[in-house]
């Protein structure tokens, strides 16, 4: 959208393409050059690819937020103004206050920092609750739970925010059926604070409900037991021994829910009516007649410090749980049993969750296939038509529905960023778990960062980026798919570490011992063994990509529009049908790519796993 | 002929701390089983990867058969090394783990077939060619992992601590193995471990480290009989380092104890290291007198033996206290009064002492030593 304004002229996009180029052969040399003087383990391979990754990740995402923190400073003619920075950063539409003593709105950096204090509480508190119900209470809920975890990553951001539209917006099932029987209105609740809670609940308890299941998983019953043999009640067990040895791993899923909810950017989008959030107040000062870059800066870096802050705070809970967790499970202790009404409890709250997540969920897909929401609920196939409608010309066959460039493209670059950044994460979690060289720990540093700043700070930085030269890159596909790999990356390269470390290093020694070089250590040794985890971040990489949204959407224009800024569109102009149909056939694409994956290169024997503990 | 020597080399795994191995100098002599032998911790285990290029030189160089290999990566060195956990390939069965070195270099497949098949034979794991290594049993894997060396004919192979996951029974088997073919291949061997027994039984040459230096060489035996140092007594004779003082006349005295005395040391403190040979146990001779109470006195305060009347002959006179049954032999804490720390324990292989048991101590000649009283560092 905002990328359109800067009409590429082919010329400069052939100037910055050498630039980078150049850059990239800088990078190369250097890592080549430190290989010669001892650095990965002297192999000038390794050091030449760490090089350009390093390149790669100074270049696209360093120098863009750098960037960004430089237009803080500039007036609209890119003059440095003193002070003028401060003056943004401490902009009243950012920390005003008012709220508490008129009925004006506050701040935006409070409403993201209360919606994400709300969101992360609320959603690994609910987390813990199926964490618990699954491991402890209801075994059998462990596979729904499970599916129910992943099915959301399956899906474009926007269908539990519509779901929820549809159910209580002011067309929505429930407000109808009250106003029809009692003529009584819910009004507008639903767009603000308390809408945005409810979406962000539905959306992220997966993930806490994934973190804390490890959590739960990795009690020591050894503990239950030894409490047990003391005459401990099961009441006061669980409250003296389970829920403390809970708190570290509670810790984390509170602040990553909070950083997902402050980095959250469908949700508010469609739900947050007049309470102005962080994320999306970025987006809605350089797009239409705003145009602020300065303000967004200023908004973006706060959000981005916000981020940061969180990822500092939990690096210390981790290193700190780290103290407290006991490694290794005795095999002949058993959990205890949870005493009869805590059992009750959380299995009522999660079947209610459950009920409530499936109900949501398909509303938001019935939105799809129905004639007009609130008016006409036949069932019709006419906003799918509609999008992706195919005609016959003469003898061509013709996608003439709107959806399809979108959907097209985005296929196209979902396919191509995705490869590419499983590669690269396995490369950089390789070079970073394995080898010693200097500029390590800045590589390690920018894949922090790279997973700590929100997509709308990414976004908005690239603009000012590469939308001036001398790497003037905006407007093409190819910034796109970079955009894509960086937004991947960081999740790719945690999953790919946390396997490699699992490997022993002295596999690869013994590889290296028996004249293998670097490179065949990695295609006939490591590879094999982390292939599973492979396929899990292809998969990922494809899915986020297919998904993504806040980067992106800095970054499309009419010849790149992406399928989710395509039904962003659609949303703003309320054709719900068709962004909801859209969803649908998005994600059906995505569970049939995720199943072909694992048909095709997915590894499930287990054996692998167990010969390689069996091994040590 | 030298295997491998080593000049000035230094590594420091951050920089500006203490080095993990400090300015070393070292011969490994050529088609002999070297050592290198130190408590966790002392650079013997870095050295052994400094050697195979697993780790970079911060200085100094290593020579193989008289080439400077520092500069080279690990793959180029043609250097074999048998990992600890052995690190057999989990993905590949035991023909697949040997035949990796050899594919890696490219070489014909009817080749490495045949090279396989004799190398798996020298390790008789024939029958296993198609097995997984999870399907093998420690011993096994540990020999598959020594074929997967030895198949590539290296210049010089590596150990770090093969032994240390194997069960009591089976470290002795695999041992022999080891050094017959070793043997018979000739091959220049470099052996870490922290155990002294496994070091004196397979070593032609050890190496004694502590603290990223050498504190000792030479061969087994007279590493175990003449020790250099304090701390080479204890590690290699696991001998029992005790406070001391030599006097005007040369004797070399425990407290009141005189052990014996040694010409040519100096006057003053010093530090006595004994063997757990030093006390010889002897039948207790009849004309001795037991006066009577000393066994009412309690333990280690048995009274009315002058210590004079004694040492004149070589002997302390005590009573037993706890007895560990160790098999072909047992250890006795023997207490007696003359002894500065009350009691020492003492080896017999007479199994029939019982608690409370009078017993007479000889020291024997030759086995204590005595080292300069070295500052508390």
């Amino acid at each position: 959208m905002v990328a359109s304004m800067a009409a590429g002229n082919e010329t400069y996009f052939y100037i910055s393409l050498w630039w980078t180029l150049g850059l990239g052969l800088l990078m190369a040399s250097w890592g080549s050059w430190r290989a010669s003087r001892g650095d990965f383990a002297r192999s000038r391979l390794a050091g030449t690819s760490a090089g350009l990754l390093l390149g790669f990740l100074l270049l696209f995402l360093a120098y863009p937020l750098l960037r960004a923190a430089l237009t803080l400073g500039q007036d609209e003619f890119g003059k440095l103004v003193p002070g003028l920075a401060w003056d943004r950063l401490s902009d009243s539409r950012i920390w005003s206050l008012n709220c508490l003593v008129s009925l004006q709105a506050c701040g935006t950096a409070w409403n993201s920092l209360l919606l994400g204090l709300i969101s992360g509480f609320t959603t690994s508190l609910l987390g813990t609750v199926l964490a618990f119900t699954s491991e402890r209470v209801l075994p059998a809920f462990r596979k729904p739970l499970g599916l129910f975890a992943i099915l959301p990553m399956l899906m474009p951001p926007f269908v539990v925010g519509l779901g929820l539209v549809m159910l209580f917006g002011r067309a929505g099932v429930i407000n109808n059926w009250l106003e029809e029987s009692f003529a009584w209105s819910m009004g507008r609740w639903l767009y603000g604070l308390e809408g945005l809670v409810l979406a962000q609940i539905f959306s992220f308890t997966p993930i806490a409900y994934l973190m804390m299941r490890g959590v739960v998983q990795n009690l020591n019953p050894a503990l239950d037991e030894a409490a047990q043999s003391l005459g401990a009640s099961r009441m006061r067990i669980l409250r003296t021994v389970t829920l403390p040895m809970l708190l570290p791993g509670f810790s984390n899923a509170c602040i990553v829910g909070f950083i997902e909810s402050i980095a959250d950017f469908g949700n508010p989008l469609i739900l947050a009516g007049s309470y102005n959030v962080l994320a999306t107040d970025i987006f809605f000062s350089v797009v239409g007649a705003q145009l602020d870059f300065g303000r967004a800066c200023a908004q973006a870096l706060v959000l981005a410090a916000f981020a940061m802050t969180a990822i500092a705070i939990q690096s210390f809970f981790l290193s700190e749980s780290r103290h407290v967790s006991i490694s290794g499970k005795s095999d002949a202790s058993q959990a205890m049993r949870l005493p009869a009404p805590v059992s009750f409890s959380l299995a009522s709250l999660s079947v209610l969750w459950i009920m409530l997540l499936i109900a949501v969920y398909s509303f938001a897909f019935a939105g799809g296939f129905v004639t007009t929401w609130g008016r006409d609920y036949s069932p019709s196939l006419e906003h799918l038509m509609r999008g992706f409608a195919i005609e016959q010309d003469q003898s061509n066959w013709l996608l003439s529905g709107p959806a399809w460039d979108s959907l097209l493209t985005t296929l196209k670059l979902a396919l191509i960023a995705a490869p590419v950044s499983a590669l690269i994460a396995l490369l950089m979690a390789y070079w970073m778990s394995r080898l010693q060289f200097v500029g390590r720990s800045l590589m390690n540093g920018l894949s922090v960062l790279a997973f700590a700043i929100p997509g709308t700070v990414i976004g908005v930085s690239y603009i000012l980026a590469f939308n001036v030269p001398p790497f003037e890159l905006t407007g093409t596909g190819l910034l796109i798919v970079i955009c894509l790999v960086v937004r991947v990356l960081p999740v790719s390269i945690r999953s790919q570490s946390a396997v490699i470390q699992q490997i022993d290093r002295s596999l690869d020694e013994a590889s290296m011992t028996l004249g293998a070089s670097l490179l065949q250590t990695l295609a006939k040794v490591i590879w094999p063994l982390i292939r599973p985890a492979m396929v899990a971040a292809l998969l990922y990489g494809f899915v986020r990509a297919m998904t993504t949204e806040s980067a992106v959407i800095f970054l499309v224009n009419a010849e790149y529009e992406l399928a989710t800024t395509w039904i962003i569109g659609r949303i703003g102009q309320g054709d719900y049908g068709l962004a909801l149909a859209y969803c649908s056939v998005l994600t059906l694409i995505m569970t049939a790519v995720a199943f072909a994956v694992q048909a095709l290169l997915g590894d499930r024997r287990q054996i692998r796993r167990q010969e390689m503990a069996a091994n040590r | 002929m030298i295997g491998v020597e080593i000049k000035s080399l230094t590594k420091a795994y951050l920089k500006r701390s203490a080095p993990v191995i400090d300015n070393l100098n070292l011969r490994i002599p050529g088609s002999r089983v070297t050592v290198l032998l130190g408590p966790s911790g002392c650079g013997k285990t870095t050295l052994l990867r400094l050697i195979a290029g697993l780790e970079a030189v911060d200085q100094g160089c290593i020579c193989i058969e008289g080439e400077e290999v520092q500069h080279k990566p690990a793959n180029a060195r043609g250097v074999g090394m048998v990992f600890q956990n052995y690190a057999l390939f989990p993905h590949m069965t035991v023909f697949d783990n040997v035949a990796y070195g050899l594919r890696s270099q490219g070489i014909k497949s009817e080749a490495i077939e045949r090279r396989v098949q004799q190398a798996l034979k020298a390790v008789s794991l024939e029958p296993y060619a198609q097995r997984m290594p999870a399907q093998l049993s420690g011993g096994q894997q540990q020999r598959v992992a020594l074929a997967r060396a030895l198949v590539l004919e290296p210049k010089l192979v590596l150990f770090d601590e093969p032994l240390s996951n194997l069960d009591t029974q089976l470290r002795k088997t695999v041992r022999r193995s080891i050094r017959a073919l070793q043997e018979s291949l000739g091959l220049t061997v470099i052996y870490v471990t922290h155990d002294q027994d496994e070091a004196l039984r397979i070593a032609d040459h050890i190496v004694l480290m502590d603290q990223g230096r050498i504190v000792q060489e030479g061969d087994p035996s007279s590493m175990f009989t003449s020790p250099a140092s304090e701390f080479a007594a204890q590690f290699m004779a696991q001998a029992h380092c005790v406070d001391g003082h030599i006097d005007q006349d040369h004797r070399v005295c425990w407290g009141d104890l005189v052990l014996g005395s040694h010409p040519g040391v100096a006057q003053g403190p010093c530090r006595i290291a004994l063997l757990p040979n030093t006390w010889e146990l002897i039948t207790p001779q009849i004309d001795v007198p037991v006066l009577p109470g000393a066994m009412e006195s309690g333990p280690g305060q048995i009274q009315g033996l002058t210590g004079q009347a004694l040492v004149g002959r070589g002997l302390i006179r005590g009573q037993v206290g706890r007895i560990e049954f160790a098999g072909p032999f047992c250890d006795l804490e023997v207490l007696a009064a003359q002894i500065p720390e009350g009691a020492v324990w003492v080896r017999s292989s007479v199994q029939t002492f019982k608690r409370g048991d009078l017993v007479e101590l000889q020291i024997q000649p030759g086995r204590w030593f005595v080292y300069p009283h070295e500052p508390v560092k």
